[in-house]
Parts: C-alpha cells; sequence; structure tokens
C-alpha cells in the first residue's frame, strides 16, 4: 500500500484551494478518518505519512467542496518517466514501435479500467498527469479523462500507449 | 401598517428590534459560515438545526411585536414580516397564499440563495437548496401570524438559484404533530457600557457611530430586500441565529466526535469571521462613505486601525475598545456586550473553550487588511489577494485570552504576527 506525507497534501491544498481548505476537508471527512484509526492530531505531524485509503477518503473532501482532488502519483512517476527516458533508450526504441500501433476510438471506461487492471491502482491517474503538457494539442482536457463516456481516438490512445509503456513496461491492449 | 424596525440601544450597542437583537453581517460570512456547518452533515443533523433555530427566533420576534401593538388582523401580520424581511436584507417575498394550513410562497429574490451563487456557484445535484434562515423565517413568520404554536409549521424549498432555478419558492405545510423548539435566548446574558472617544487617535468615535447608525442601510421594494453595499450583499441578521446554529453544531461535534473536531472547528468558525472582516471590512475602507466621513480623520495607519473598530461599533456586535496597538506587531482588542457570549451564556452556561469566534476572526481581519496587505492602497478584494494576504509571512495570528462565557469579565483578543 503506498503512502505519502500529509505535509505534501497540505502543502498542494494550500496552492491549489482556498485559506483554510485543508481544515475544511478533514473537518467534513473526520468520522471517516477516525473509523480508519486516523486521529487529527496525527496531521499535527507533517512528516505523518497516510495511506492510500484515507488519501482517498480525503480526497472525496476535496472534490465535493472544492471540485479537484490530489493526486499523488504525479512527482513520482513523472520523474520516473525523465529517468527512464534518460537511462533506459532501448525501452524508447521499443516504443517506438509500439506507437506505430493503430488504435480503435475506445471509451475512457474501458481504457482506464485495462489501465488499472494491468499496471497500478493508481496508474490512471499517472497516465492523467502525464498528458497534461499534451492536452492542448490533443485538443482535450483533463476532464475529459475522467469522464467515462468520452471517446478516445487513436492519436490519444498511442500517446497513453506510449506512457504506460515507459513507466509500467506494458503494452495497450485495445487494438484494431 | 405598523413597520417593525428596533432601534440602535448605544446602551447596548446593538439593534433590538421586538426583544431581537440585530447585527450587519455580508453573505460572504452568511454563506461561508452555512458551509462550515454543512461540512457536518454526514456525522450530525444540521440540517434542522439551520431552519429550527431561525423559526425559534422569528417566532418569538414576530409574536412580541404583534402582541405589544396589538395586531390582529392576518392581512397586516403578513405584510409586517414580508417587510420586515425584505428591510433586513434576506430578499423578498410574498405571504399573499399563505393560509393557516399552509401554501406556497414565491420569492423575487432572497439573500442566502443570491449570496450563495455569487460566493460559491451552483450546488452539487445531491446537495439540498441553500435557503435554511428563509425556511426557518417562513415557518416561524407564519406560526406567529396564525397565533400557532412554535413548531407546528414545516416549509420545503422549491426552487433555489443554486440549482439553476430562475426564481426561489418554498412551500409550506401544517405538522400533524408539532415539534418541540426552544425559546429564542434574546437579548441573552447582557453587559451595560457606555462607549468614549480613545484620547491617542484623532478618531470620532462617537460621531461615526452616530452616523453609521442613522444611515439607511435597508432592503427595499426597488432593490428586492437585498443590500448591496460596501461591496458585498448586507443583512442585518439576528445574532441568535449565528449563535444558536455555531453552539448548537458545537454541541453535537462534541457529542458525536469527543473533543477531537472542537480545535479545527474553532479554526474554521475563527476563518468566517476572518473572511468576513476582509470583505466586509476591506469593502468599507474603500468606500465613499469612508473617504467621506472617516478617512479625513485618519492621520496615521493606526488611525485607520481606530477608524474601521470605530465602524464596528456601529455594527450592533457590542462595544470593541482598543487596549494596546503596536504598529505593524500587535493589537489587543476588549469586547463588551458581545453578542455571543451574551447568547452563549444564556443558552448554555459556562463554557470550557473561548467561543468569541467572529470577534476573533474580525480582529485578525483588521491587523491583516491594514498591515500584512495594504488596505490604503485599494487593492482588488479578490480571492486571489485573500490567499496571498493568508499565506504571507506577515500573516497575523489571534487568540481569544479572556472569555466571558468561561467565566471571564470581559472578552479579550489579542491579535499578533
Amino acid at each position: 500500500m503506498e503512502k505519502i506525507a500529509v505535509k505534501l497534501v497540505k502543502d498542494w491544498a494550500k496552492d491549489n484551494c482556498p485559506p483554510l481548505s485543508w481544515q475544511r476537508v478533514v473537518f467534513r471527512v473526520l468520522p471517516k478518518l477516525n473509523q480508519k484509526g486516523v486521529f487529527l492530531h496525527f496531521f499535527e505531524n507533517d512528516s505523518y505519512m497516510i495511506q492510500e485509503d484515507v488519501l482517498a477518503i480525503i480526497n472525496t473532501g476535496f472534490e465535493e467542496i472544492f471540485k479537484k482532488k490530489y493526486v499523488y502519483a504525479i512527482k513520482e512517476d513523472i520523474s520516473n518517466v525523465t529517468s527512464e527516458l534518460k537511462t533506459e533508450s532501448p525501452k524508447i526504441e521499443q516504443s517506438n514501435t509500439t506507437l506505430n500501433q493503430t488504435f480503435t476510438e475506445t471509451p475512457v471506461k474501458e481504457v482506464k479500467a485495462w489501465v488499472l487492471k494491468n499496471c497500478s491502482p493508481t496508474a490512471w491517474n499517472t497516465v492523467i498527469m502525464s498528458l497534461l503538457p499534451k492536452m492542448r494539442e490533443l485538443n482535450m482536457t483533463w476532464r475529459n479523462l475522467e469522464d467515462d463516456t468520452f471517446v478516445l481516438d487513436s492519436k490519444v490512445l498511442k500517446e497513453i500507449q506510449a506512457i504506460i509503456f515507459k513507466i509500467y513496461n506494458k503494452n495497450l491492449n485495445i487494438t484494431q | 401598517m405598523k413597520p417593525l424596525r428596533g432601534n440602535f440601544d448605544t446602551q447596548y450597542n446593538t439593534y433590538i428590534a421586538a426583544g431581537e437583537p440585530l447585527i450587519f453581517h455580508c453573505h460572504h460570512y452568511n454563506t461561508f459560515l452555512q458551509a462550515t456547518l454543512e461540512d457536518t452533515k454526514d456525522y450530525i443533523d444540521i440540517y434542522p438545526i439551520l431552519i429550527e433555530s431561525a423559526q425559534e427566533i422569528v417566532y418569538a420576534q414576530m409574536n412580541q411585536f404583534f402582541s405589544e401593538n396589538q395586531i390582529a388582523e392576518i392581512e397586516e401580520r403578513k405584510q409586517i414580516a414580508e417587510d420586515f424581511f425584505m428591510f433586513c436584507g434576506y430578499g423578498k417575498f410574498s405571504l399573499e397564499n399563505v393560509s393557516v394550513d399552509g401554501g406556497k410562497v414565491v420569492s423575487e429574490s432572497d439573500h442566502y440563495s443570491y449570496g450563495w451563487k455569487s460566493k460559491f456557484g451552483l450546488r452539487a445535484e445531491n446537495e439540498p437548496m441553500v435557503s435554511f434562515f428563509t425556511r426557518g423565517f417562513l415557518a416561524g413568520a407564519t406560526e406567529a401570524i396564525f397565533n400557532l404554536a412554535l413548531g407546528s409549521m414545516e416549509c420545503k424549498q422549491l426552487s433555489c438559484y443554486t440549482k439553476n432555478d430562475s426564481f426561489v419558492s418554498f412551500e409550506l405545510t401544517k405538522n400533524i404533530n408539532s415539534k418541540k423548539l426552544s425559546n429564542s435566548p434574546k437579548q441573552g446574558t447582557t453587559q451595560n457600557h457606555t462607549l468614549n472617544n480613545p484620547n491617542n487617535t484623532s478618531v470620532n468615535y462617537l460621531g461615526i457611530r452616530e452616523a453609521l447608525t442613522n444611515m439607511p442601510i435597508e432592503g427595499t421594494p426597488s432593490s428586492k430586500g437585498i443590500i448591496d453595499a460596501f461591496g458585498v450583499l448586507l443583512t442585518r441578521m439576528y445574532s441568535n441565529y449565528y449563535c444558536q446554529t455555531s453552539y448548537r453544531m458545537l454541541k453535537k461535534l462534541e457529542e458525536t466526535m469527543g473533543s477531537d473536531g472542537l480545535m479545527l472547528a474553532d479554526q474554521l468558525l475563527t476563518e468566517a469571521g476572518h473572511v468576513c472582516a476582509f470583505n466586509t471590512f476591506g469593502g468599507i475602507m474603500q468606500s465613499a462613505e469612508w473617504n467621506g466621513l472617516i478617512k479625513p480623520m485618519c492621520q496615521t495607519r493606526e488611525d485607520w486601525v481606530h477608524g474601521i473598530v470605530a465602524v464596528v461599533n456601529a455594527f450592533g456586535w457590542g462595544f470593541w475598545e482598543i487596549l494596546e496597538l503596536e504598529p505593524a506587531k500587535k493589537l489587543v482588542v476588549k469586547v463588551t456586550n458581545g453578542y455571543e457570549a451574551n447568547s452563549y451564556l444564556q443558552t448554555l452556561g459556562k463554557s470550557s473553550i473561548p467561543i468569541s469566534f467572529l470577534a476573533k476572526g474580525g480582529t485578525k481581519g483588521i491587523m491583516n487588511l491594514i498591515y500584512n496587505g495594504d488596505i490604503t492602497t485599494q487593492p482588488s478584494l479578490t480571492d486571489e489577494y485573500y490567499s496571498e494576504i493568508c499565506n504571507s509571512p506577515k500573516a497575523f495570528s489571534v487568540r481569544q485570552t479572556k472569555c466571558r462565557a468561561m467565566g471571564d469579565d470581559q472578552d479579550i483578543f489579542e491579535v499578533y504576527l
């Protein structure tokens, strides 16, 4: 089970939400946290490590109040992408091969299900964050990737294929 | 029709309308406070608290007014309730179709619905409509109008701006069995005092209070009962409404979660006051009224602090006096007859924690506006500016060092770096 320091989430909230948003979110989900054996004073220690399931509870609070959530795989996975791009050139060559694949248009729901099943429980967030810099070029927004009914075209699927190959060394098995 | 208005009582530094203290507050405070209270919805039955607190207060007030003035005609009573709602800036509705058995109420405007949408936008599909205060007002007023028992009416909201409806409407129905509700604490446990001009400033506290308490800050038919002043939507709100809703939530929180959530609730209720100070005090310090009446009295930045504290003395929040002001470092304020302690002492007695959250946030907001940000340069009071001020290393903190509800003889607040 993955963990993250509470400070990272607090800092994210400070940068991305109104003042006192962390407190509001925790206030909203307090009983659910207590049910998980997590109490308020735990969060006073900035290095306290939040478990994945606790972060999911906190994220429901952020989503309900501020319509956004903390995506904790960002920094780690993007750095993975960068380091692998620098050090593992054979993989890149291999991925170039897979980039030549043609994909049929597929709804987000199916792609997301495949990614979550075959890569990791956090892989879809990683895909979204890694695609962010290319969103304009792909003529879409990150919200499209949260809409299960949105249909991804071949160009987007190729990008997703490249990402999951680089990070998880897997081939997206949704092909024509 | 004899309108219900009330008077500013200089002995208590508050407005009293048929036994109920009224205070000025803006939509930023009203909606942020409600949002914080609603954050407990998954573990506290908060919605009845938001409705019934208003119902009890309005019922008590209207009953007192009708009785003292011997107003028996149903139509006149309806007009008084409609007129008072509008005068206070709550919005505008018609009770024309309401009988002793209930009926539909269509509103031309509603402070909470309008204010919420303008601050937070639309509410989610799974969230209820936002005008809990109005629901309680309508239920309590209808009970008083038709000589019904408190708790005998129920009010549902049928449409709301926050649900993208183009108008706001409600439906009143009669309960088969009356709910057991409480009496309003009315003025509560009060303190008498006299406001004096401090001798260390050129700001004329008494003159400012006199001028502001006589200004026609009120909703009118043409404004549809909305008071758009100083860049905010103002209301003359029942102080007991804030107190009853906040303290009932705190009690339930303690019963449900133990003391674990109290510190968090303290921070958030204080933040509501801070948001209010930023927007309302900030708006006032940029207003034509400030520039014409108060700014000419200000020779130093410290006079700006005195100026806004003088204004607060006309808000109905009790007597605010500066005990100590160290420029850009420290502010100590004494509050006499603060409405929070008045209400708490009357309804709940002694508290184990300081409970004057609004005053805490308000005093902190004054220092942040004047010495952390720089309100004298007329900045835009945007969300971004608010975040900048809050996240600045120069941001002030606040603590309540004395609390009447804890047994002290006064409320004292210390704002520090």
